[in-house]
Order: structure tokens, then C-alpha cells, then sequence
């Protein structure tokens, strides 16, 4: 097969032999180096085939051996030159396919992520972005092992990295790292107190004993149920309580906005801009501008994918929002409005472990501004585990001088 | 074949080799010379005999 090649790149003739003493001819070339090959005999003539090179220096042997030869074939890439000589267009245009295809194989064109759990996908982009390692960059210029390194150092979520390169094709695989809880807290005595003021509806001990009564008013830091166990016969055994105490509480906020506001408003219909990103160059497919100095984009990307692998041709959709500056004036209902959906959303992030069993907003206004009032009645659980003898009053009482 | 010194006769039936000393025959059928070089030979086919003559 290597030997087909060379000789299909130098060059080679397939030719007839004919005339008195072939065989003598075969024996002289051979003897000057000539290397011959499918020697074949089909009645009085004889085929072979040389290198096209070596083809020139054998007219002389041929005459001494009184034989006649007479090309049938000749291959490889010097005839091929030859025939297109005249054609440069076809020369450069293949030359420039090769430079093409040597210059585009110089970067990275598509990296796919596996082990993503957590950590979202474009985040993990963005951070391989950060270091050097998108979709366009010039492979040369990459240490893959830096950026792994460094892509760990910057997110302690990856727990390991490797960064594998095939071609233009850039495989990125990581396993996450979850933090490994603490065993040895699960051994220690505990108490279980009230982490908040509220009124007990109800104690689900599963270790420990219970110190207070369903109904019972409870403080903040209140001992619930103990971890300190007594036996019939006056000994102590110290425990790991664990309970839940589900108590009803209550939550106050209050939450403000200026009467008058200078704000950022819409104007008019968001503006579509398509585009096409072929190998890192962007090419817009519809361009328009919000008429407005400032703007707020969306941007939608479509990656295209063949035999799951992100190949570098990319759709891009912009939706652009153009915004002015306005100066709002609130009135009671607006702004009861405003700051109910504010109280609202204070509800889901901040009592989020919470069941809102009733909610009450009061509006007043004060000089400027609107104030509002929430109150929130809950059910909670507002049980907190507490490690025996390392509290407060513990530590209190052990720095207390002996007297 | 090694130390050959050259084709003495070719034909698809027998091919008759100068080796220093002694000539080997080869008989068969569809005898080709693969590849001729200064002193070596291949022969490809079917061989159904091989001669030396001292």
C-alpha cells in the first residue's frame, strides 16, 4: 500500500516489451538499479512497469537488448501536473483547499460538556470562555491543562476536569464534588430548642425528652425537648434529641417606595435581530436597532447538531427591548399595587419554609413615600438541634470564676 | 528469491533463474514477476514445482 503511494506520487509508466530477448532486458535494468514490477507474459510480448523517472534512462538498454517498448499507461501526480499544467486555477484552487483545511484545523470548533449536574452548561461555557477555551480559539495558544486547573481553582464545584482534543473537536469532561457531610456530629448529644417566638402546636420527638405541652407559649432559644435522659434509677444518659416543633408564628415587614420614582420604562415592541454565526464570524441575517440609548437584550442560540456533535453553525435570535427614562408619580392604588407584588415576592424567598396560614397588608403613606405594612401568621417547623454543654450558658457558666 | 542474478527465461508456465552457481526453476501456472530489483525476485502464482540444476 506505502509502496503504491510513492510510487503513484513519482510517477510511474506501464509499457510494452517486445522483441528478441526480453528476458535480457529485464536482467541489464535490474542490473542498473532499475526496479521493475508486474513483469507479465501474454504470448510473444511482455508487460512491466517502472518509475517514470527511471523510464527515461533505459532507451540505450532497450536498443542493446534489441528490444522495442511501447507505453500503454502512465499515472501518478507528475502526469496529472502535467495534464493540468496549463489550468492554475485548478493548482491554486487545491492549494488553497489544503491551506484552508490546514488553517481551520488550527482552532477549536465545537466542545461538548458531559458531567454537568449543578452547575448549568453556558455557566460552565463561561467560565471555559474566561480561560481561553471557546468555540473559535486558536488551538496552539491553548495549554489544556492550565485551563482545567484553572476552571477548578475558580469553581470549587469541580471537583475534576480534563479537557480532551480530537481534531477541531473539544471533549470537556468533569465530575462535580459534593461536600461529604459531617459524621462525627451525628454521634453528639444534643438538645432541641426553639429557634423562634411562637405558640406549640404540636411536638414530633423521635429522641429526647419533651419539655413543653401542645399550646404552650415558646421564646426564642427555649428548651423544647432535652437531651439529658433519666433512668428509673436516678442515672443520666445523654442523647441525641431530635424532634420537630411545629409551632404557629408570626412575621412583621414593612416595605417602602418613593412617592415620586424616576424609572426605567419600556418603549414600544421588542426589535427582532437575527443572525448567523458560522465558525466564529457573525453574519446578521436582519438588522434593526431599538431606537432607544438603552436597551435590554435577549438572546436566543440554536447550535446544530449532527451525530451529537455541536457542529460551529449557530443561530442567534435578539430580542431587544428599548427603555427610557421616565419620572413616575404613584398614587394609593398603584402603589398598594406595587408593594403587595414586593410582599409578595418577600413571601416566597424569605418564608419560604414557612405555610402562610393568613396575611394582612396595611398602605400608609409617610412625607414621600408609601410605607406597607405586612403582617404573616405561619406554621413552621422551628426546632433547631443544639450540641449539649456548648451553648450560652454553658459557656457561661464554665467561664464563671470559682470563687 | 534472494542472490539472483538474473532471468534466464519467463513465461506463465516456468520461470528460469541465474543464482549463482545453479539455476532454479520454477513450474506452474499464471506465473507473474512481481517485482525485479539488482538481486532480488518475487514471483507470484500458482507453483506447483520447484528445480535446481547445478
Amino acid at each position: 500500500m506505502i509502496l503504491d503511494v510513492i510510487r503513484y506520487m513519482r510517477g510511474y509508466v506501464e509499457f510494452n516489451i517486445s522483441g528478441r530477448f526480453p528476458e535480457r532486458f529485464l536482467n541489464i535494468t535490474s542490473r542498473n538499479g532499475i526496479h521493475l514490477w508486474n513483469v507479465q507474459r501474454s504470448s510473444d510480448n511482455f508487460s512491466a512497469a517502472m518509475l517514470m523517472s527511471d523510464y527515461k534512462r533505459i532507451r540505450s538498454i532497450a536498443r542493446s537488448a534489441a528490444v522495442r517498448l511501447r507505453i500503454t499507461k502512465k499515472r501518478g501526480i507528475p502526469v496529472t501536473a502535467h495534464k493540468y499544467r496549463d489550468r492554475v486555477g485548478i493548482v491554486i484552487g487545491a492549494f488553497m483547499f489544503l491551506l484552508t483545511v490546514f488553517i481551520m484545523s488550527q482552532f477549536i470548533w465545537s466542545i461538548d460538556i458531559t458531567g454537568l449536574d449543578s452547575i448549568s452548561e453556558s455557566e460552565m461555557r463561561s467560565m471555559l470562555a474566561e480561560h481561553g477555551m471557546y468555540v473559535g480559539a486558536f488551538k496552539p495558544m491553548l495549554d489544556y491543562g492550565s485551563v482545567s486547573r484553572a476552571v477548578m481553582l475558580d469553581n470549587s464545584k469541580v471537583g475534576w476536569m480534563a479537557i480532551n482534543v480530537t481534531g477541531s473537536y473539544a471533549s470537556v469532561e468533569l465530575k462535580e464534588e459534593y461536600p461529604t457531610p459531617d459524621i462525627s456530629d451525628m454521634k453528639e448529644p444534643t438538645n432541641v430548642k426553639a429557634r423562634r417566638d411562637g405558640t406549640i402546636i404540636r411536638v414530633e420527638a423521635g429522641e429526647g425528652k419533651t419539655l413543653l405541652k401542645n399550646g404552650s407559649g415558646v421564646v426564642e432559644g427555649q428548651l423544647v425537648v432535652s437531651g439529658v435522659m433519666e433512668d428509673q434509677m436516678g442515672g443520666v444518659r445523654l442523647v441525641r434529641a431530635n424532634a420537630s416543633i411545629i409551632a404557629a408564628t408570626s412575621y412583621h415587614t414593612e416595605i417602602s417606595v418613593a412617592r415620586e420614582a424616576r424609572v426605567m420604562s419600556p418603549v414600544g415592541d421588542p426589535v427582532k435581530r437575527d443572525s448567523v454565526s458560522l465558525f466564529g464570524l457573525r453574519l446578521p441575517l436582519i438588522y434593526s436597532a431599538a431606537d432607544s440609548p438603552y436597551a435590554l437584550t435577549d438572546t436566543y442560540t440554536d447550535s446544530l447538531l449532527v451525530l451529537d456533535t455541536t457542529l460551529p453553525i449557530y443561530k442567534i435570535r435578539e430580542s431587544v427591548q428599548g427603555f427610557e427614562n421616565a419620572y413616575r408619580t404613584l398614587d394609593n392604588n398603584s402603589a398598594k399595587e406595587l408593594l403587595t407584588k414586593q410582599a409578595q415576592l418577600y413571601e416566597v424567598f424569605s418564608l419560604s419554609g414557612c405555610e402562610v396560614t393568613s396575611r394582612s397588608y396595611k398602605l400608609k403613606p409617610s412625607g414621600d413615600e408609601y410605607i406597607l405594612s405586612a403582617d404573616y401568621e405561619c406554621v413552621e417547623d422551628i426546632a433547631v438541634q443544639i450540641p449539649i454543654g456548648v451553648d450560652d450558658n454553658t459557656i457561661r457558666l464554665r467561664e464563671k470564676p470559682k470563687e | 528469491m534472494e542472490g539472483c542474478r538474473g532471468v534466464l527465461e519467463y513465461s506463465p508456465q516456468s520461470v528460469r533463474v541465474n543464482a549463482s552457481g545453479m539455476i532454479v526453476s520454477f513450474s506452474g501456472r499464471g506465473l507473474d514477476l512481481r517485482c525485479i530489483s539488482e538481486s532480488a525476485l518475487i514471483i507470484a502464482g500458482y507453483i506447483t514445482g520447484v528445480e535446481f540444476t547445478v
